[in-house]
């Protein structure tokens, strides 16, 4: 049984048992590994990171999903789980793909502990199936099960997540994407699709759930609920066109960014942009409620690294109340509090940069973190630690990837000469400065 | 006197030495170097005083050479120079004033006078020596408060010198550092006074370098509050209570009724059918009244500072184990440095609030002890028996059996 189909089969099986409270997802894969369910007509399937797309079964020529939304136990990255709310046994909940002109049912199951709903972000439908809790609709209370139902007049890139509490439902991971494939295969095809959706979080140290009252200060910068190492990365073959559908429903906007190639925005949660309306770019902002659609030719082999580049985003958590002590000599205040601190073990940090903070993560068994948290810095890559963490991944291209071989490719093999190196200071001596 | 005779009771021995040629010299005026009828109880005494100093000891010092028995030992003829002669000052096994010096449960009336000298400076020792355990324990204490805020001082100029810090945020560490220095100048103070006061009242050399041994661990149970009142009832100065009522009573019947006196309250009542009572009466049932509140209120805060002590003793494993989270959030870039000191610095206040306590609970005790006329002595805790006074051989021999 693979790892997509045993997460299916639990998550119905908890929701036919009636079975209320945590349901366990398994931990996140190391690739976005899982090849995508097929979608019919030859079009290529959505891979969403670390989560899968949901099933349905067709009634009479309507497409019938059922969305449970539940509470979940679920790895940010290993070293810590969270207790989210989510739906169908993970946060995000699992993808929901369907084509242009199908007409979709959707149950919606409530397990949570207050009421919920479903807003279908982007998606033009009936004002009553637009799920604003007491605007459109009562709000679905705790045991009850809802239908929606409409017809997708567009294709394109969507977004569900609860109007209904808001603030608490999304700050406990209460959100999904909602894809519509053209009806036309040939129109935008692409060899590669992938999806993820941006959250934050507020853990601290040693909690396992976030805060929903946090409104700025969060500490957990996510890809699907999970930061790097824990974020699978997304491969393709060199030559293929590939599409990366980012959404974002955290409370501020991220300039994502991918290094080895240029892209073009070429859709919103609003629709498709025509080309004449493209430009280049390598980095695209996608401010708050936004999803922002890229897409490129991936050129050059290599592992190309893929993240927000708001710096503090792809990092572990850090306390703001640390001192600076860049610059500072500490030698003397070190032997001061080791000596009060006897029988511990007591680094100084931070005097020559934060590099040291992945070799004191490595030293937990010595200096240890608080539980259920992850290190500010981690990551190993073929030439030591990558001080990355939160909003951080990887495109791996590759001449010799298979089409639809999605599975980790490991480390990629630099062509000899073609890796920055120690220069012999003979060689760059006499170079005006 | 034949009840004294007691082998290994010290009391026989102090009272039966000659009296005569001591009550002479006692009349010279105590000076240093120590006047020559002390004999060899000040360098005895001041053996006994080598670290670690433990109850026992200070209460054998007591009796051997404290200035405040000298006019009750002159009184009754004892001889301090023959007291040090004793061979009971090097056993090992601890001495107890009640049973051992004063054989209380066999003639808890006998020597009043004595004994309640005996008592009273004993106790005044003991209160003395429990001051300078205090004063050593929170000096130590407060020597680390200090070494806390002077990390924290040091880290923050080392800051402040890198252009990381300002002063908004040097001042106030500098001051809590000075603070903690005045602090430790304060404790180093206390202890000196209590030293000086320890040296005084045992009849040692003022700069005599004391230590007392560290208090002992609160008892895992308390007497009943019955059981104190009962031991009470015994104590010598009960019965001396109890014998002058007696004695009154008998008196009475001679002396007649009190006159009655004509009030509007009293109209119709006959005044001699009161019961006649002496002034002396009065005056002895006034003490008991007296001396029964007193003992409940030592009581009393006996079990308040036992209470204060377990929650504040409670406290401390959860201040320890704060200090270790606080380090691991230091580890993970997740909280600050001064946190983490701040947190150690929090653990040493605790701990000085707790000596307190500690304190407290034996300083109760001992007076406690003091008015049931050391009935609770033994109870004392000893500490790890110290190495044992070097004894002169030659003196030794010499004084084996100073008790005919
Ligand atoms: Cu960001």
């Amino acid at each position: 049984m693979q790892r997509r189909d045993f997460l299916g089969v639990s998550a119905g099986a908890l929701a036919s048992l009636g079975l209320a409270g945590i349901a366990t997802q398994a931990n996140a894969s190391k690739g976005s590994g899982d090849t995508p369910v097929a979608v019919k007509g030859g079009r290529t399937p959505v891979t969403t990171l670390n989560t899968r797309t949901l099933g349905f079964r067709m009634n009479n020529g309507v497409k019938e999903y059922h969305l449970i939304a539940e509470a979940i136990e679920q790895e940010v990255a290993p070293g810590m789980t969270a207790l989210f709310w989510g739906y169908n046994g993970s946060s995000p909940g699992p993808t929901i793909e369907a084509i242009e002109g199908d007409r979709v049912r959707i149950f919606v199951s409530n397990k949570l502990p207050e009421h919920t709903t479903i807003h279908w972000h982007g998606i033009l439908l009936p004002a009553g199936m637009d799920g604003v809790g007491g605007l459109t609709q009562p709000q679905i209370k705790p045991g009850e099960t809802y239908v929606y139902e409409f017809t997708l007049g567009k294709s394109g890139t969507f977004m569900y997540h609860p109007h209904a509490d808001e603030m608490v439902q999304m700050a406990q991971g209460m959100m999904g994407m909602f894809i519509v494939h053209p009806k036309n295969p040939a129109e935008r095809r692409v060899d590669r699709d992938y999806a993820f959706m941006l959250a934050s979080y507020k853990i601290d140290p040693g909690t396992r759930r976030p805060d929903p009252a946090e409104m700025l200060d969060f500490n957990l910068w996510t890809f699907n609920s999970r930061t790097f190492p824990a974020i699978a990365p997304l491969v393709a073959r060199t030559g293929e066109r590939v599409r990366i559908r980012v959404a974002n429903l955290t409370m501020t906007n991220h300039p994502v960014h991918v290094h080895g190639v240029d892209f073009r925005v070429t859709g919103t949660d609003g629709g498709w942009i025509p080309e004449a309306g493209q430009w280049p770019e390598v980095t695209t902002d996608v401010a708050v409620g936004q999803i922002r659609v890229i897409e490129f030719v991936a050129k050059a082999p290599g592992d190309w690294a893929l993240h927000c580049h708001k710096s503090h985003h792809t990092m572990g958590p850090m306390g703001h109340g640390v001192p600076n002590m860049l610059g500072v000599d500490q030698a003397a205040a070190t032997q001061q509090i080791e000596a009060l601190l006897p029988g511990q073990h007591y680094m100084e940090m931070g005097t020559n940069g934060m590099a040291e903070m992945q070799d004191m993560a490595a030293m937990a068994a010595m200096m240890p973190l608080p539980p259920n948290t992850l290190p500010m810095m981690t990551g190993e890559g073929p030439f030591g630690p990558i001080e990355m963490g939160g909003m951080f991944t990887l495109l791996k291209v590759r001449d010799e990837l298979q089409p639809g071989d999605y599975s980790d490719p490991g480390w990629y093999e630099h062509p000899p000469g073609t890796v920055a190196r120690p220069a012999d200071s003979k060689a760059f001596s006499g170079i005006p400065i | 006197m034949t009840r004294m005779h007691h082998p290994g009771r010290w009391l026989g021995g102090l009272l039966l030495w000659p009296l005569l040629a001591i009550a002479q010299a006692a009349a010279a005026p105590p000076d240093y170097p120590p006047p020559a009828w002390l004999g060899d109880a000040p360098r005895l005494a001041t053996e006994l005083a080598a670290p670690p100093l433990t109850f026992d000891r200070v209460t054998r010092i007591a009796l051997l050479s404290a200035p405040g028995l000298w006019d009750a030992y002159r009184a009754h003829g004892i001889s301090p120079a023959q007291l040090a002669r004793l061979p009971h000052w090097r056993d090992a096994a601890p001495l107890s004033v009640r049973r051992d010096v004063l054989g209380l449960d066999a003639a808890p009336l006998a020597r009043a006078q004595l004994t309640e000298a005996v008592l009273a400076q004993v106790a005044a020792a003991r209160l003395d020596w429990l001051r300078l355990a205090l004063a050593d324990q929170q000096l130590a204490l407060c020597r680390q408060q200090q070494q806390a805020a002077q990390a924290a001082l040091t880290l923050m100029q080392a800051q402040y010198r890198a252009g990381n810090a300002a002063e908004d945020k040097l001042l106030p560490v500098q001051l809590a550092a000075r603070r903690a220095d005045a602090d430790v100048l304060d404790c180093r103070a206390s202890a000196a006074a209590a030293r000086r006061d320890l040296a005084q009242r045992l009849g040692l050399p003022p700069g005599s370098a004391l230590a007392a041994a560290p208090l002992p661990e609160l008892p895992a149970i308390l007497p009943a509050q019955d059981a104190i009142a009962a031991l009470a009832a015994q104590s010598p100065a009960a019965r001396l209570r109890a014998q002058a009522l007696a004695t009154e009573a008998k008196l009475l019947p001679a002396r007649g009724a009190t006159r009655g006196v004509s009030l509007p309250l009293l109209h119709g009542f006959d005044a001699e059918a009161m019961p006649p009572v002496s002034g002396e009466q009065l005056a002895a049932w006034r003490a008991e009244q007296e001396a029964d509140a007193q003992l409940a209120a030592e009581y009393a805060g006996l079990t308040l500072a036992r209470q204060r002590y377990a929650l504040l003793a409670e406290q401390l494993p959860d201040a320890r184990r704060y200090t270790r989270v606080m380090l691991t959030h230091y580890n993970g870039m997740l909280g600050s440095v001064y946190e983490l000191i701040a947190a150690r610095a929090a653990e040493f206040a605790l701990q000085r609030e707790l000596l307190e306590q500690q304190a407290a609970f034996w300083q109760h005790w001992l007076a406690l002890d003091a008015r049931l006329a050391g009935a609770l002595e033994s109870d004392f805790p000893q500490s790890a028996p110290s190495s044992p006074v070097a004894t002169p051989a030659a003196t030794h021999k010499e004084h084996d059996h100073a008790a005919p």
